[in-house]
């Protein structure tokens, strides 16, 4: 019975070529958007999950309270694993590590390497990474080791082996022996670092707690209750952080202990770093578990809209499927047999719209790939556990869909669609209704979300920032000139391409980390202390960014004492409560000693992210070891480039050039978002696509059954705009109730969105407006190939058929 | 064979009640061969979907081979309309996506018979037909009274007793509906019960008894 079921299911899909290719499309976008997603969400939820005692091992998490803001770091102080080792049995092992970028050199080959890090002798067994060649119990022991993975390897060796190699690490010729080779950290992972350096080689002497700096990490005992034992760390606390704090901040002892209610330190889960961490100091920036919600829930929609298209397209073409329903219910057939032979049906098209899907999404891999930034081979897909999935998937997918119409399908009046009756439901139905107003929500929603995020991107990218960031280069590295830094900038500034250079090491968009707490110095009223980021400069910093002096001066060389002076920005005037009076000349007070007065003040420039609000900045002259700003004023940046090099060459560095440019920098802060718009605009191209597919069949199928309708009212002197009305309005009032729908679903979720940036967009109502008209453009232009084919039809075609 | 009983049958329409089936008594016993005649909108055919089980009535008594029909759940209903009735249409009513043979062999797949049964079955039946070289066609690739041939082979592949036929030549030529009588007569020299609704004088007197309808009632 079944062979006899798959031979019709067959046979009609071969008859009726343009519904299943419309189906057979539908499904499989749906597939291949609902498969690719289900990797990248099974991706994210292996993340950190390789190390074999991955379930007991938490990062040291540090929360401080300060100015009623709690600051989270997922790093603390160098002594503060190995003291709650001591001090609570719980913890069986504790490990540590710290980053680094650096110069690493063998024999003539040198490069700048961003992912080094020290750690502790048990780092790589804690997190259970194998080493493929050296001794993994030894090679992080001894000072001056180093292990490497294969490309790092390959990269400074060749082919030669690496164990027992010299290389040479940063620029005071510290050598360092390879003493282990990995394969690499494996991909779900929340570091990805190139080589591992013991922290021996540090030799670190110091054992205090209340600093930051070292990412640490505990393994505890089976069946630790990680709330439990962070109970347990406020005395920890009291005992070695308060004494600290006394001591370096000056304070009284009972000012001093109330710190134990600020300085908290938290355990978290390594499995949940990657998803449920978003701190400023992430190894590497994690992923969010808002993503994963919002893409699983994308990768659904789309299928369902894609069931949709078969559910509505099925009870449409009803009628044609009437007939041979009578015959087999006079045949014999039972209700069942029938829902049964329906429903294989639908899923023999999905089936169909699997094999499509593998096409699909070998072809999308690549592109998929470099959107989410995953590396996800197509041999993956092929494995037995995804082809089981996606096995399921489809067929749930057919039931879905299959299964209304194969209840409608069967439950006919024998005898009425024998009798050749129209079958009741085929021409209005309150279901497809609500589908297609469902699917072309979907659709608009996508289409607001895709315009919001996009606006708010091209926001951020073109807003004033208060400072200049076009054609700045910058060079990070300059510290390697030693003393000739302001010889090399003495040069530069003879190039005349060249407009301006500035030594310092703050780079707007990049990672502000200095910060100290100052109050006013003879407050009066308030006297609050407040926390500023430090910007080490030089004299012509402000020049070559183009910042705008709003009071005072800038620092210059005329004035010796300003080696003490220091400029604000205004958010700082603000918070120190000097709105409304002259801030030149006043005094600051940082951290409790250094005096320092205040000779400029600066308009608030963007140096971070828009998503932070301007926090207070001041700016101090001085210890510019670092890097360098420089501005240019030439098209011809390659040519201009390749000077720098020749004259960086001639100062014979401790390493090569590196340079940047600060508004790539700067987009870059933006990638995440960039990210969500891309991921938005294909989905809702993606959307628009399905429903508009099944749309176009729906309305040839509504046409169809109703022509002999139009041929009655063409002959009764219907023009052919009344025709065209007459059958599109009834689809386009569809669209227009799925449009308003969307309106509030969206103001909601992207204004929540939008909480996120301190600077932000307001939603305008021609976002809405503008959705609006597009929506109903496709759907009109959709539903006008069939209405004006149908209203230009010559009646007497139509009628002589009956 | 077939006892009914007092059969009523109606459909409201606002507050009238139209009557389709009136105090219907009949009697047919196995080997006859009924033609029901009656003019347009009698109740011929709802009377043949009656004793065909494809319709419900709403009052009286229906037993079938000393089955009382009117107290049968539908399970027990398809079960025995299964095992002892054939239709034959007007319009033949054949599945388009399936062959001949497939056509053909379609109810047994429905009586659970197994594969390779069918096969001989559907073998014998379109040998007795003189039909083998068209098995592989579809419906349309037949003229009219080709396909009626097929109609009546699916109808009578399960071997019925009793073969209900709705007016089996309305589509054909005089020639056509000549040869598919003389088949029914054979047919019913064979045993088969045969109840046909028709229009032609012509045809109802290959039957061996007639039965006239009007509005509902029969005609005494």
């Amino acid at each position: 019975m079944i062979k006899n079921y798959f031979k019709i299911a067959l046979r009609n899909l071969v008859k009726t070529k343009g519904f299943s290719f419309i189906n057979i499309t539908g499904f499989a976008i749906g597939l291949t958007c609902f498969m690719l997603i289900a990797v990248y969400v099974f991706n994210e939820l292996s993340y950190d999950k390789y190390p074999a005692d991955a379930k007991n091992i938490y990062r040291v998490n540090l929360n401080t309270t300060g100015n009623g803001e709690v600051a989270v770091y997922p790093n603390v102080d160098v002594a503060v694993g190995e003291g709650m080792k001591n001090a609570l049995p719980e913890i069986k092992a504790t490990t540590r590590l710290t980053q680094a970028n650096d110069f690493v050199k063998y024999e003539d080959k040198q490069f700048k390497e961003e992912h080094l890090a020290f750690v502790d002798s048990n780092f790589l067994q804690m997190f259970s990474i194998p080493l493929i060649e050296g001794d993994g119990n030894k090679a992080l022991t001894e000072p001056n080791c180093i292990v490497i993975s294969k490309a790092f390897a390959k990269k400074y060796f060749g082919d030669q082996p690496a164990i027992g190699k010299p290389l040479m690490v940063g620029t005071n010729a510290d050598i360092f022996k390879v003493t282990g080779v990995i394969d690499k950290v494996p991909d779900n992972s929340h570091f990805h670092f190139d080589a591992f350096l013991s922290l021996t080689s540090r030799q670190i002497k110091r054992t205090t707690w209340s600093n930051i700096g070292f990412y640490t990490y505990l393994l505890l005992n089976k069946d630790v209750d990680p709330k439990k034992l962070e109970a347990k760390f406020p005395q920890l606390v009291a005992k070695y952080v308060v004494p600290e704090i006394q001591h370096d901040m000056g304070v009284s002892l009972a000012e001093a202990q109330r710190s134990v209610n600020n300085f908290v330190f938290t355990l978290q889960p390594l499995t949940d770093i990657h998803l449920h961490s978003n701190t400023k100091y992430e190894l590497e920036p994690n992923s969010d578990v808002q993503y994963i919600y919002i893409f699983s829930a994308l990768a659904i929609f789309i299928l369902l809209l894609a069931c949709v298209n078969f559910t509505n397209l099925s009870t449409a073409r009803a009628l044609k499927r009437a007939r041979e329903v009578g015959i087999r219910k006079v045949l014999g057939s039972v209700k069942k047999q029938l829902i049964f032979q329906f429903l294989i049906e639908s899923v023999l098209l999905t089936f169909f719209a699997m094999l499509c899907a593998y096409v699909l999404i070998y072809f999308l891999l690549p592109y998929f790939n470099q959107l989410a930034d995953k590396n996800i081979s197509f041999g993956f897909f092929l494995g037995y556990q995804s082809i089981i999935v996606m096995f399921l998937v489809s067929c749930v997918a057919g039931i879905l869909a299959g299964i209304y119409p194969a209840f409608f399908l069967s439950s006919f009046n024998t005898i009425r669609v024998l009798k050749g009756a129209s079958t009741s439901g085929s021409q209005k139905s309150q279901l497809r209704s609500s589908l297609i107003v469902f699917q072309f929500f979907v659709s608009a929603t996508l289409i607001i979300a895709t315009i919001v995020v996009y606006q708010q991107l091209s926001y951020m990218q073109n807003k004033k920032l208060g400072y200049d960031k076009e054609q700045v280069l910058i060079l990070p590295d300059t510290r390697l000139l030693g003393k000739d830094q302001d010889a090399f900038k003495q040069q530069l500034l003879q190039d005349s391409r060249v407009s301006s250079v500035s030594i310092s090491w703050a780079v707007p968009g990049g990672s502000i980390r200095n910060g100290t707490e100052i109050f006013p110095k003879n407050n009066n009223g308030n006297g609050a202390t407040i926390h500023a980021h430090i910007f080490n400069v030089d004299y012509d910093y402000l020049k070559t960014l183009g910042i705008q002096v709003v009071q005072g001066r800038n620092f210059s060389e005329d004035f010796p004492t300003d080696s003490s002076g220091i400029v604000i920005n205004e958010a700082a005037v603000r918070e120190l409560g000097w709105t409304g009076t002259n801030p030149i000349g006043k005094s600051i007070v940082r951290s409790g000693q250094q005096e320092l007065k205040v000779v400029g003040v600066v308009a608030d420039f963007n140096y971070a992210s828009l998503k932070q609000k301007i926090a207070p900045i001041m700016l101090m002259l001085g210890r510019n070891y670092g890097g360098m700003l420089v501005k240019i004023k030439s098209d011809d940046v390659n040519g201009f480039l390749n000077d720098l090099k020749t004259k960086w060459s001639s100062f014979n560095p401790a390493g090569p050039l590196s340079y940047n440019f600060l508004d790539d920098n700067f987009a870059k802060l933006y990638s995440s978002e960039q990210k969500t718009q891309q991921i938005f605009t294909a989905f809702a191209i993606i959307a628009i696509i399905i429903a508009s597919l099944g749309l176009f069949a729906l309305s040839a199928f509504v046409i169809e059954q109703r022509s002999k309708e139009i041929g009655i009212r063409k002959v009764l002197g219907a023009s052919v705009q009344n025709v065209f009305l007459l059958v599109s309005k009834e689809f386009l009032l569809l669209v227009a109730i799925a449009f308003i729908f969307s309106i509030p679903v969206t103001w909601w979720a992207m204004n929540s969105w939008l909480q996120d940036f301190a600077y932000r967009i307001n939603i305008a109502w021609w976002i809405f407006a503008a959705t609006g008209i597009v929506t109903f453009l496709i759907a009109l232009l959709t539903i006008s190939f069939q209405a004006i084919k149908a209203a230009l039809t010559n009646p007497v075609k139509s009628l002589r058929t009956e | 064979m077939i006892e009914l009983k007092g059969i009523y049958k109606w459909v409201n329409t606002g507050n009238n009640r139209t009557f389709l089936l009136k105090d219907i008594n009949l009697s047919i016993k196995e080997g006859e061969f009924i033609s029901i005649m009656g003019p347009s909108g009698s109740g011929k055919s709802t009377l043949l979907n009656v004793i065909g089980m494809l319709d419900e009535f709403d009052e009286g008594e229906y037993v079938f081979m000393n089955e009382p029909v009117h107290k049968l759940k539908e399970k027990q209903r398809a079960a025995l309309y299964k095992q002892y009735i054939g239709f034959v249409f007007q319009a033949y009513h054949l599945i388009d996506e399936l062959t001949v043979y497939e056509n053909i062999e379609t109810p047994l797949i429905y009586q659970d018979i197994k594969s390779s049964d069918r096969k001989a079955m559907v073998a014998d039946i379109l040998d007795r037909f003189n039909i083998v070289g068209k098995k592989d066609l579809f419906p349309t690739q037949l003229s009219g009274g080709q396909q009626q041939l097929v109609g009546i082979a699916r109808a009578l592949i399960a071997n019925p007793r009793l073969l209900l036929a709705d007016e089996p030549t309305g589509n054909l030529n005089s020639k056509q509906g000549e040869e598919i009588m003389d088949l029914f007569s054979q047919l019913n020299k064979d045993g088969v019960t045969i109840i046909q609704v028709t229009h032609s004088e012509k045809n109802a007197a290959y039957g061996s008894r007639i039965i006239n309808l009007l509005d509902g009632r029969v005609e005494k």
